[in-house]
């Protein structure tokens, strides 16, 4: 859910940037067929309401949870036109590359957790298992494939909500902050400039 | 209910509607491609 906060922060740059006008561009915004996402999204559910334990005990969920990549990637498909989707496809690829290769789910290392969780230790976060209400498995960093595209970035406390992040994660955030800039060639923002002018 | 009615009236426009369905699209978008670890997962 961390992520969610990329709308608010895009949200902020705008409204900054363009004062009264943010609304206006971000009005202008056209998404197609945004079912796609939300359909995604409910295949994800089950897999981020489980408790942690082995990764044989979730196999339905994981199933699900790749196959709603399929539909993230037909959302970006469809809205190909629009560049920081582009962006955000190229960051859901990332992940999804990753993923494939630790076996269907993001790798998280042991000490990584212990940076996000305070007071927790290494013994807590045993070796592939998958960590609760996420879609991580713990691995040590020797036995993750492609550990640079895994969850290595923290934010670590004093931020409010500790957690640990991928480069994907990163290249999405950043396509919807650039994404609720508005575009510069919409209608909308050429109605704003001839109000201006 | 008064009260209410008029806020819907003056708030909620078609164009403030759209924004909040832009917003609340691409809220899902982050959750549903991104993969973060974040604090209160419970290891096995």
């Amino acid at each position: 859910m961390i992520l969610a906060l990329a709308v608010v922060v895009g949200l902020i740059v705008s409204l900054i940037r363009y004062r009264s006008f943010a609304l206006e561009r971000i009005a202008t915004i056209s998404l197609r067929s945004t079912w796609l996402v939300l359909l995604a999204l409910a295949l994800q559910m089950p897999l981020l309401r489980a408790p942690a334990g082995l990764r044989q005990h979730i196999g339905v969920q994981q199933a699900l949870f790749l196959t709603s990549h399929l539909f993230l990637l037909a959302f970006v498909g469809l809205n190909w036109r629009s560049t920081a989707l582009k962006i955000a496809g190229l960051g859901v690829l990332c992940n999804l590359i990753v993923i494939l290769a630790n076996g269907g789910l993001m790798p998280i290392t042991p000490e990584t957790l212990v940076q996000i969780n305070q007071g927790s230790s290494l013994a807590q976060w045993p070796a592939g298992a998958h960590y609760g209400y996420s879609k991580d498995i713990i691995l040590p960093k020797q036995n993750t494939v492609l550990w640079l595209l895994s969850d290595i970035l923290v934010l670590p406390s004093p931020f409010p909500w500790p957690a640990a992040f991928s480069l994907g994660d990163l290249i999405i955030a950043m396509a919807i902050i650039a994404l609720l800039q508005g575009s510069p060639s919409s209608l909308g923002v050429l109605t704003v400039e001839s109000r201006r002018a | 209910m008064k009260a209410l009615n008029y806020l819907w009236i003056r708030y909620a426009t078609p164009t403030n509607r759209k924004i909040a369905y832009i917003l609340l699209m691409l809220a899902a978008l982050a959750v549903a491609g991104g993969a973060p670890g974040a604090t209160g997962g419970v290891g096995g």
